[in-house]
């Protein structure tokens, strides 16, 4: 028997804000375009998501704003606690091991798991950089948290990943303040790359940014893939990303997902009315 | 008796329009046929009868909406295309099923060799050992050296069909589809295709073409179906 090649398997995930009532699903989801049920208010974020994920693979994940996608993101980042659910993690590293199941772990497991074991890049950088710290101390942050410990190994470490994410290493002492908006994706992406984390959650990185500074963004993103055979899930609203670096892709809306499949399926023979939508309002 | 590579059974493809009042469109009924390995086989039609939905549910970026889709795995039996998961579906594409679209489509920033070493470098091979392959290769396809570091974006309507074949060729898949290869060729390069397809065979890849271009390929294929 061979060993399975997953490293997270996600089921009947769940997040709502609000009580519930008996009527919400006569008001919500994907047939009724609405995630929020006009009688008590509560909004379905996300509704009973599941997805699995490969070892190496990227996974995309696309619908339009308010589509719970960032919300499925967030659980798998620890960050949004789910209501229900399972989020099986298998450490690519002991595949023959038993999974944990992340929601279940406790609060010193579980904020170990997320220092060490995953990494983040937000859409803006202000949300995953500390602005008042230095970019060397922005990524030393992350370290620490992985319990480096000895000074000259981490600036040794953050000048290695500057290069990598082709930052000049020299500016390792400088204000954040100082870089353009693509620049701080790349100490966004070092950071996140800091702890060689198994899995990395992308969350609208290139939203905001130049076209050229997003293909520049895009294929850094593509070659650590690649170099690293890192393991990613890709949050976006942009097919165009979505196509160039996801190979499976799950649409969602209303909190709910509404297909899944290879990212080529997807673009090219939709299924769903939502996702031909999607497909054909593409620039 | 030695089970043929692939086998198509029954397929049936519909297109619910649901932007369009949810219409429906058949472009594929109860096609059937088979594909033995080394084989090259013809399916040819006038244009809209479905010829490239065909190959696009063999390849699975359409969804059959009936039938079966049997392909004779090397390393994982006899599967279904129709019902596979899509990971068995991604493992198949990276090893044994090529896909040759009508029309190259690439970042416009990335360089021809390494467009055409594309499958060789995911296979795992060194960059290096898969560049110099691909510069035999650029050499075979006619295409001039000082293009080889420019990207295909900015080549004639020939050149990119050529670059297209080169790299679904170069990895000899068991099974490769062509989409109308021999669309927007001159003569010259039509030639050109008609060696790739011969000495793709003798390398053990079956070929399995639609096209309506019967002048250049009927002769070349030992199986066809007109649809």
């Amino acid at each position: 028997m061979t060993t399975p090649t997953w490293i997270l398997q996600a089921s009947g995930l769940n997040k709502q804000y609000g009580p519930g009532c008996p009527r919400c699903h006569q008001f919500t989801g994907p047939t009724h375009n609405n995630s929020q049920c006009p009688v008590c208010n509560t909004v379905y974020a996300c509704v009973d998501a599941g997805f699995t994920l490969h070892q190496g693979e990227v996974l995309g994940i696309v619908g339009e704003s308010g589509s719970g996608k960032s919300t499925l993101l967030q659980m798998v980042n620890l960050a949004t606690a789910a209501d229900r659910g399972h989020i099986w993690y298998r450490e690519p590293r002991t595949p023959d091991a038993e999974p944990v199941d992340l929601l279940q772990m406790d609060a010193y497991r579980s904020r170990h798991f997320r220092n060490d074991r995953l990494g983040i890049v937000y859409q803006r950088p202000e949300l995953g950089l500390n602005m008042r710290f230095t970019v060397g101390g922005n990524v030393a942050e992350k370290l620490l948290l992985a319990n480096w410990r000895h000074v000259g190994n981490i600036r040794a470490r953050i000048r290695e990943l500057m290069e990598q994410t082709e930052l000049p290493p020299e500016r390792i002492d400088d204000d954040p303040h100082t870089f353009s908006g693509g620049m701080l994706q790349r100490v966004q992406i070092a950071k996140a790359l800091s702890s060689s984390p198994s899995l990395l959650l992308l969350d609208e990185v290139t939203s905001g940014l130049d076209l050229s500074v997003q293909a520049r963004v895009l294929d850094l993103i593509r070659r650590i893939q690649w170099e690293q055979q890192m393991t990613m899930l890709l949050v976006s609203h942009d097919l165009g990303v979505i196509k160039q670096l996801a190979r499976r892709t799950i649409v969602m809306k209303n909190g709910h997902i509404v297909e899944s499949g290879l990212t080529d399926q997807i673009l090219e023979d939709p299924q769903h009315p939502y996702t031909q939508l999607l497909v054909s309002s593409a620039l | 008796m030695i089970a043929p590579l692939l086998q198509v059974n029954n397929l049936h493809k519909s297109f619910v329009l649901h932007l369009i009042d949810g219409r429906t469109i058949d472009p594929i009924q109860n096609v059937s046929f088979t594909v033995d390995s080394n084989q090259h086989f013809l399916l040819w039609g006038r244009s809209g009868i479905g010829k490239t939905s065909i190959l696009k549910c063999i390849y699975r970026s359409y969804l059959a909406s009936s039938g079966e889709i049997w392909f004779n795995s090397d390393q994982f039996g006899s599967v279904d295309m129709v019902q596979a998961d899509d990971s068995m579906v991604l493992k198949l594409r990276h090893r044994e099923i090529g896909y040759c679209s009508q029309f190259l489509k690439v970042l416009p920033r990335v360089a021809a060799l390494d467009v055409i070493t594309e499958p060789l470098v995911r296979q795992g091979m060194p960059e290096s050992a898969a560049h110099d392959i691909g510069r035999e290769w650029l050499s075979q396809l006619g295409i001039a050296q000082r293009l080889w570091h420019a990207s295909p974006v900015t080549f004639s309507g020939g050149e990119q069909q050529r670059i297209n074949l080169g790299r679904a060729f170069i990895a000899s898949p068991r099974l490769l589809l062509l989409d109308e290869p021999t669309a927007s060729l001159d003569a010259g390069s039509k030639q050109i295709v008609v060696e790739m397809i011969q000495r793709a065979q003798q390398r053990g890849t079956a070929v399995l073409t639609v096209s309506h271009d019967l002048d250049t390929l009927a002769k070349l294929a030992d199986g066809q179906l007109a649809l």
